[in-house]
Order: structure tokens, then C-alpha cells, then sequence
């Protein structure tokens, strides 16, 4: 079993078996990440596929001087976000617009992954809602909710992604969570 | 009780995630208990976190087509190295991509017509009667030279490996030139030098930027969160310039108003991908179709 530091030199010098040992820990957090930017699994998947083609691209930039998945999760929410920005303009979403099915249920991507049809269609409600809020708040706010809630990283991690100071992100995080309560609860329907 | 309800709602979020003390935790606690209003916001917001933390699954076909992309990329990299070793001799990507840029900008405005124009007007931008710049020998395409001695303009060329030779070291003492007798005053301050760390060869970015620039290369860039945010969106991007006052954009002659603009100071180059990296992250940003860049080298501030 080869150490991070050797998968990450195999993988610098071309290896993509190398490189998908390295991120294997790491695809399934980007993966959630893109599917809260990207408002479904097809999409989500295409960008995490974009994202680590572009790391493996990229790999030989990586110096060394931060760990591996600081330098991984800055390029992955940079990335992630920037497509967004590229989808945005080809795509108009409202949180009050309803995006109905034939069937009149309020999902844009009804692919059954829960244990019923019924509480399937609700979580995925909860998340294209999720989906939605978040692409309403600022960058910098955004990168928070997906580092923190999301991803579940700590201040202190969070600040090295982002090169500010804890303080910073602790800010950013009560101020981003005031937001998306405000966006997210006005619905109260979906969530009680 | 309203007191206690607002530092319950404040502290919620907290207290849903697990992030309070314990103190703080059994006084939220003992606040729900008698407050219904407080206990469904709870709820709500337990679901609401619990939704944003739950792991989405891959899909299925997820891996393969990850390694099917994997090894497409391994490929081209692999097809890419004699390139790049003679890109290497060269002086390396990071060297020639700004280089190719400006010929992409030179293309552009020399197709455009836009080349007498901009000689014209290029004067704005030159040094004072009292100094001038040095020639630019290096071999990196440059739109325009001002050449103090012949005073003509010399086309750009791309024939010769990019090292920066001595006028590089020249810059803190530019040469004479001459304006025209009925030329603007420059809008620009006097007496720039030249960032220091664009002087040596030991510059992450490794290149020279052509003289007529070198004061636009003094626009302060603050923070490199400013330019991750400035460069996404180049349009708006607000010029922190204690220097000039106008969107290089306007300033420089035969530079398309929309041209991408890149920013880039030698800590911020080391610390992005690359410049290719984000050379491309500009182009699929902003605009596919949008080949015109302009560059800057910036300082970053203390």
C-alpha cells in the first residue's frame, strides 16, 4: 500500500491509477459538493469528473507546502463554483417557481435512491431547495456552507483552504447559516 | 422569555450541529422544553442540517468514466512531454503561456487594423521626455517596441527561446525617449519603477512585460481572494488602481474593450494551479469564444 506521498509523485508523473487511489477517499465529498452546486446527479457527476481530470492536470503545481486535501478541496470548490457560474447563464432558477413533473411533484430529478417513492421525492425537494438557496448566496458564503455543512470540516481547515483566518470563516459561517435559514425556512412546508 | 427565545434562535444552528458546550447545549435544551415556537424551529433545522450533510452517492457508472477521463488525460500528457521538453528549452509553459496570450492580443489587433492607431496613441503611455524605456530584447512577442534609437516600432516576433536578457536588469534605469513635442501628458504617475520581483530571473512568472506596460503593472491587486472573485468576473471587476484611474482596458490602444483581463502577481502565480490552469479557468468563465487577453503583472500588496 503506497503512502500519499508516493501516489502523489506516481501520480505526478502521469499514473491515473496512482491519482484515482489518491482522491478515492476524497471523490465521494467532492461528489456531495458538486450536487449541492449542481442541482442533480448528472451534472454533479460531470463536474467532479471536471474537477479531478483538472487536479490530475494540475497535479505537478502541488508543492507540498499544504496537505494534500487543502490544496484539493480550494481547487474543488473554485472549480465547482466557476461551473455553476458557466450553468447559471443558460439556466434560470427561482426558489418560488415551482418545477413540476407530469405528475405535479416539485423535484427536477426524480431518480429513486430512497426507501420509498414518497420519502424519496421529499428528500430530493429538500435538496434541489438546498440547491437552489445556496446558489442564492454570496461566493464567499458559499464556499463556507459547502466546506463546513457539507463537506463537515473544521475553522481551522477551512482557513487554510480559503487563506484567511479563523475568525474569518467562523464569521462567514454564522452569517451564511443566517441566510440560508432565511432563504431555506420561509418553506416551511418542506420541512416540517 | 423573548431574550431566551433570540439566544435560542441565534445560538440554534450551533446547537443543532453539536458545536455548543456543554453549558450552552443544557440551556438550549431546558429553553425547548418549554418553548413549542423554539422546538419546531429546531426541528426544521435539524432537518434542513441533516440534509446538507447527507452523503449523496455515486452513481454507478461513476468510476469508470472517471478512469475513462483519467486516461484520456495520461494520454495527452504523455503525448504532450517531447513538446514540452522543447517547450522547456524555451524557457517552459509558465514563460510562454503569457507570451502566447500576447500573441493572441498582437494577432488581434494587428488583424484588426488597429496597429496604426495604436501606434499613434502609444505615446500616452511612454515615459517622460526625462526617461525612456529600455529596448525590449527579449524574444517574448510584445504588441509594440519603442525603440529609443530608431524610434520605430518593431513588429513582434516569436522566432527566439524566451529568456528575458538584459533589459530586464535595465529597468530601474530606463532609457531616453521622446515623446512627441505635441503629445498627451501620460495619465499615468511618474516614476514608476518596475516591480522588483519582474526584474530577475529568478520571477515565478519568468518573463518581461513589454515597457509600455510596466505602469499598468503597478496596479495594486489587494488579495488574492480579491482577484480569485476579480478575475471570474472580468467586467466587473473593480480596479483597486492607485496609479490609473481607467480600466487598462480604455487605456491601451487597440485593446478590445472586452478583452479578458488576467491578473496575476508572482505570490498569486505560485499559489494558483498554474497559469494555463488559470488561463483556461478564464476562458471556460468567462467566455469561450473570448481570445484577447490582456495581462498584467501586479504587486501584491503588504
Amino acid at each position: 500500500m503506497l503512502s500519499e506521498q508516493e501516489l502523489i509523485q506516481s501520480a505526478q508523473a502521469g499514473n491515473a491509477v496512482a491519482f484515482e487511489q489518491l482522491i478515492a477517499d476524497h471523490q465521494k465529498s467532492i461528489f456531495s459538493i458538486a450536487y449541492r452546486i449542481a442541482g442533480n446527479q448528472e451534472d454533479a457527476a460531470d463536474m467532479t469528473q471536471e474537477v479531478l481530470v483538472k487536479v490530475f492536470r494540475n497535479l505537478k503545481n502541488f508543492r507540498g507546502d499544504s496537505k494534500f486535501s487543502t490544496w484539493l478541496y480550494r481547487v474543488a470548490t473554485t472549480t465547482c463554483l466557476d461551473e455553476q457560474k458557466k450553468q447559471r447563464r443558460h439556466t434560470a432558477y427561482s426558489l418560488d417557481e415551482e418545477l413540476e413533473t407530469e405528475d405535479g411533484s416539485l423535484a427536477t430529478d426524480l431518480r429513486d435512491t430512497g426507501p420509498t417513492p414518497e420519502e424519496s421525492a421529499e428528500r430530493k425537494a429538500i435538496q434541489q431547495a438546498i440547491h437552489l438557496a445556496i446558489g442564492k448566496l454570496k461566493e464567499e458564503h458559499k464556499k463556507v456552507i459547502l466546506l463546513r455543512e457539507v463537506r463537515g470540516l473544521s475553522y481551522e481547515e477551512i482557513a487554510k483552504i480559503l487563506k484567511c483566518s479563523e475568525g474569518t470563516v467562523k464569521s462567514r459561517i454564522n452569517r451564511a447559516r443566517e441566510n440560508l435559514k432565511k432563504i431555506l425556512l420561509q418553506n416551511r412546508e418542506l420541512f416540517d | 422569555m423573548q431574550t431566551d427565545c433570540k439566544h435560542c434562535r441565534d445560538s440554534l444552528w450551533s446547537f443543532v450541529a453539536q458545536e455548543l458546550s456543554y453549558a450552552e447545549t443544557k440551556k438550549i435544551e431546558a429553553h425547548l422544553q418549554g418553548c413549542p415556537s423554539c422546538r419546531e424551529e429546531a426541528e426544521r433545522l435539524s432537518l434542513l442540517v441533516s440534509a446538507l450533510r447527507e452523503e449523496i452517492p455515486l452513481p454507478a457508472t461513476f468510476s469508470a468514466e472517471l478512469h475513462k477521463k483519467l486516461s484520456h488525460a495520461a494520454e495527452e500528457m504523455t503525448a504532450e512531454k517531447p513538446s514540452r521538453q522543447k517547450l522547456l528549452r524555451w524557457g517552459g509553459f509558465k514563460t510562454l503561456a503569457p507570451a502566447l496570450a500576447c500573441l493572441a492580443l498582437v494577432i488581434g489587433v494587428f488583424s484588426s487594423g488597429l496597429y496604426d492607431q495604436w501606434r499613434n496613441a502609444d505615446q500616452i503611455l511612454t515615459e517622460p521626455p526625462a526617461k525612456s524605456p529600455a529596448p525590449i530584447e527579449s524574444s517574448v512577442p510584445t504588441p509594440v517596441v519603442t525603440n529609443p534609437t530608431t524610434d520605430a516600432p518593431q513588429p513582434a516576433t516569436t522566432t527566439q527561446p524566451a529568456t528575458t536578457t538584459q533589459p530586464v536588469a535595465e529597468a530601474p534605469a530606463p532609457a531616453q525617449t521622446e515623446l512627441a513635442p505635441d503629445a498627451p501628458t501620460p495619465a499615468v504617475a511618474d516614476d514608476i519603477p518596475a516591480p522588483a520581483s519582474l526584474e530577475t530571473e529568478d520571477s515565478p512568472i519568468g518573463f518581461a512585460l513589454p515597457r509600455q506596460y510596466d505602469r499598468i503593472t503597478c496596479l495594486t491587486l489587494l488579495n488574492t481572494q480579491a482577484f480569485l472573485d476579480g478575475w471570474q468576473t472580468a467586467s466587473g471587476y473593480e480596479w483597486k488602481s492607485y496609479l490609473l484611474k481607467t480600466d487598462p482596458r480604455e487605456l491601451i490602444p487597440g485593446v478590445d474593450a472586452d478583452a479578458t483581463v488576467l491578473q496575476l502577481s508572482p505570490k498569486i502565480a505560485e499559489n494558483l494551479l498554474s497559469f494555463e490552469e488559470s488561463l483556461s479557468i478564464t476562458q471556460d468563465g468567462l467566455s469561450a469564444e473570448k481570445t484577447e487577453f490582456l495581462i498584467i503583472i501586479t504587486e501584491d500588496e503588504e
